[in-house]
């Protein structure tokens, strides 16, 4: 494994996944992809977007596919389903990163039993979403990564962190969501609001390091899995 | 602009379960939905439906449906209260039942529970009620002709086979393929959901054009109001989505893959079609048009189809209206005509008066203001609308418009 790879090169595979000429991010369909060297492996990840109504978790799916957030907050209907492309360099070689990402309303969860098992089956990696202003769900946490997968997945489970930026609501503390990597060996994301679109920030320099550290996760889990093989 | 205010409320207890508005100025306060509640209900006691009334600067309508919701719809700046706004309303309940099915919107005691329940239907809502006030986005006539917006493809062919090719496969007999909430082209079963499921399906459709792939629980508001299908959307480009409704199979990870090597080979055909936008039909049928012709609207009442186009001789240098304007243009020429002179939409209020004699049915009309001219012609079972400058001769308005109809009826050409 060596993360280590130039900014320069990255960057020049970045640009593929934007709108020619803009900054935004292109949008792809389902038989589309980025314009990469056909030589790049594509590998597809799946991942679930696990946590309680209003975590944040339809905000951080549209944050990591570059899109839109919304402004205030819409229950989700159903299942919903969306691909980010990530291109990354592993040791010399360059792979194309699919991550496809599911999410589920929570009354839908409810109401309709074959929401959870469609979004669960054969999951890698298990997003757990929770929002840094509301304590309740906080203290929940520990119970629903108990619940977030079956063993037998052996997905990766990550802690994804919203509302990080209101700090005047704030109910976490640092050290709190600090102990709780060290005690449960989840680590921590914290979502930041995507840069302004009017002042041409780097959308994508933003969200990278997240995106690089999830498909960092999910390549050293297939690693771990092969040798276990 | 225009505002639009939607209230729902729970019918035997007078409970507001909830209030969206669109356009400017705010919602009406608790107190207010309270007296608009309470009028009603002043006039059922005395065995009085209160339907409609008009303000100095709003038109205000009520509807209850099945004893359970009544809604008010508010529409501020707007003195002509009219049959569509009845229709509107009953869309509006029907998108309601489209999320939450018929059961739970009219069997529920629990107010709190229908409330949080009532959430997610608001995009929809929403959507709707921008249409009516005319905001920028939202361009389309469904909610008028109770008929699906659809787009006119020279391959209209090719597609209709891959569709019922790829339903067989899929399992279901319902399948569509849209671009932009507008249809392209879809199965037989597809054409016989009813208008207002025709009208609603593709707007939540296209209320999330984000994400890749949903699988969202509905219940069909006339077809299926309590039995719930699954329908399932992928989208395979930018902007085009196949849309199912299925039962419990196939899966949505099932139907991703499937969609996704059955219509790899026809990527090509499909990104033609994306060019469509935004005229909406073939070149060849374009370039038939007359310059005069800055939009159009075409019904067919018996497919459950229309089309529009608005686009229309951009490049000239007097551009008459911009493209909001010839839209709104449209709409109300629709509202003003199609029911109070020519005969009825498909979908008309139970309570509309008829103006019709049976010896005496017009056939064409046209309205001429400042800024425009529309000619309306009725020729069974399409209506088709023509907007053109206002400053053209009614009689060549009239022939341009005849021949427009005949560019779209006449001889082999995509047929809606």
């Amino acid at each position: 494994m060596a993360p280590e790879w130039t900014v320069g090169e990255s960057k020049a595979y970045q640009q593929k996944l934007l709108i020619p000429g803009t900054k935004k991010r292109k949008l792809f369909g389902l038989l589309e992809k980025p314009n990469l060297p056909p030589s790049a492996p594509n590998v597809t990840f799946k991942l679930f977007m696990y946590g309680k109504a209003s975590s944040g978790k339809t905000w951080t799916m549209r944050r990591l596919s570059g899109q839109e957030v919304p402004s205030h907050h819409t229950e989700t209907i159903g299942i919903q389903c969306s691909h980010v492309f990530w291109p990354m360099k592993i040791g010399n070689r360059l792979i194309l990163f699919r991550l496809e990402i599911w999410d589920a309303g929570e009354s839908s969860v409810k109401r309709y039993n074959h929401v959870l098992p469609a979004c669960r089956e054969g999951v890698d990696a298990v997003l757990l979403c929770f929002s840094l202003t509301d304590r309740e769900g906080w203290l929940e946490l520990p119970q629903l990564a108990s619940s977030a997968s079956q063993p037998t997945d052996r997905a990766a489970v990550i802690g994804i962190a919203t509302r990080c930026d209101q700090f005047t609501n704030r109910e976490v503390t640092d050290m709190e969501l600090e102990s709780f990597e060290a005690t449960h060996g989840i680590p921590i994301l914290r979502m930041v609001p995507p840069p302004p679109p009017d002042d041409h920030a780097d959308e994508i320099a933003n969200i990278a390091p997240i995106l690089n550290f999830l498909c960092k996760r999910l390549w050293q889990r297939d690693q771990e899995l092969l040798s276990i093989k | 602009m225009a505002s639009c205010t939607l209230v729902g409320v729970f019918a035997s207890s007078g409970v507001p379960l909830f209030v969206r508005h669109t356009g400017p100025g705010k919602a009406p306060a608790y107190a207010l939905i309270g007296s608009l509640n309470g009028v009603h209900v002043f006039g059922e006691s005395h065995g009085v439906t209160l339907c409609t009334t008009r303000t100095r600067n709003a038109s205000l309508t009520w509807k209850t449906y099945h004893d359970s919701i009544r809604l008010v719809l508010i529409r501020g700046s707007e003195c002509v209260g009219d049959s569509c706004d009845g229709t509107l309303l009953d869309l509006m309940f029907s998108s309601l039942v489209l999320i939450l099915g018929l059961d739970a919107l009219t069997t529920t005691s629990n107010v709190e529970r229908l409330k949080r329940d009532l959430r997610p239907c608001y995009p929809l809502l929403d959507e709707l009620m921008s249409r009516v006030v005319g905001s920028e986005d939202c361009l389309g006539f469904s909610h008028l002709t109770g008929c699906a917006e659809c787009l006119l493809p020279s391959e209209q062919q090719t597609l209709q086979n891959e569709i019922d090719k790829f339903c067989e496969t899929a399992d279901s007999t319902y399948g569509c393929v849209m671009v932009q909430g507008k249809v392209l082209c879809g199965t037989k079963n597809f054409w016989s959901l009813s208008h207002i499921e025709l009208v609603l399906l593709p707007l939540l459709v296209a209320s999330n054009f984000i994400t890749l792939a949903r699988d969202i629980p509905i219940y069909l508001p006339n077809k299926s109001p309590n039995v719930p299908f699954r329908m399932l959307v992928v989208r395979l480009t930018v902007n085009l989505s196949v849309a199912t409704l299925c039962g419990p199979t196939p899966t949505l990870n099932e139907m991703i893959r499937s969609a996704s090597s059955f219509w790899a080979p026809s990527y090509q055909v499909l990104e033609t079609v994306s060019t469509l936008l935004p005229w909406n039909i073939a070149p060849h049928l374009l370039s038939q048009l007359d310059n005069a012709v800055i939009g159009l609207l075409l019904v067919n009442y018996d497919s459950k189809r229309c089309v529009s186009c608005v686009h229309l001789s951009e490049d000239s240098r007097t551009r008459p209206l911009n493209i909001n304007k010839r839209v709104s243009a449209l709409r109300s020429v629709y509202r003003s005509v199609i029911g109070p002179l020519l005969q009825p939409p498909a979908m008309p209020p139970d309570d509309l008066p008829t103006l019709l004699q049976q010896d005496h049915t017009p056939l064409e009309t046209y309205i001429n203001c400042d800024t425009y001219k529309v000619y309306i012609i009725q020729s069974s079972p399409y209506h088709l609308l023509v907007l053109f400058p206002p400053a053209l001769p009614v009689h060549i308005a009239r022939q341009v418009s005849y021949r427009t109809l005949a560019v779209f009826t006449k001889g082999k050409v995509p047929k809606l």
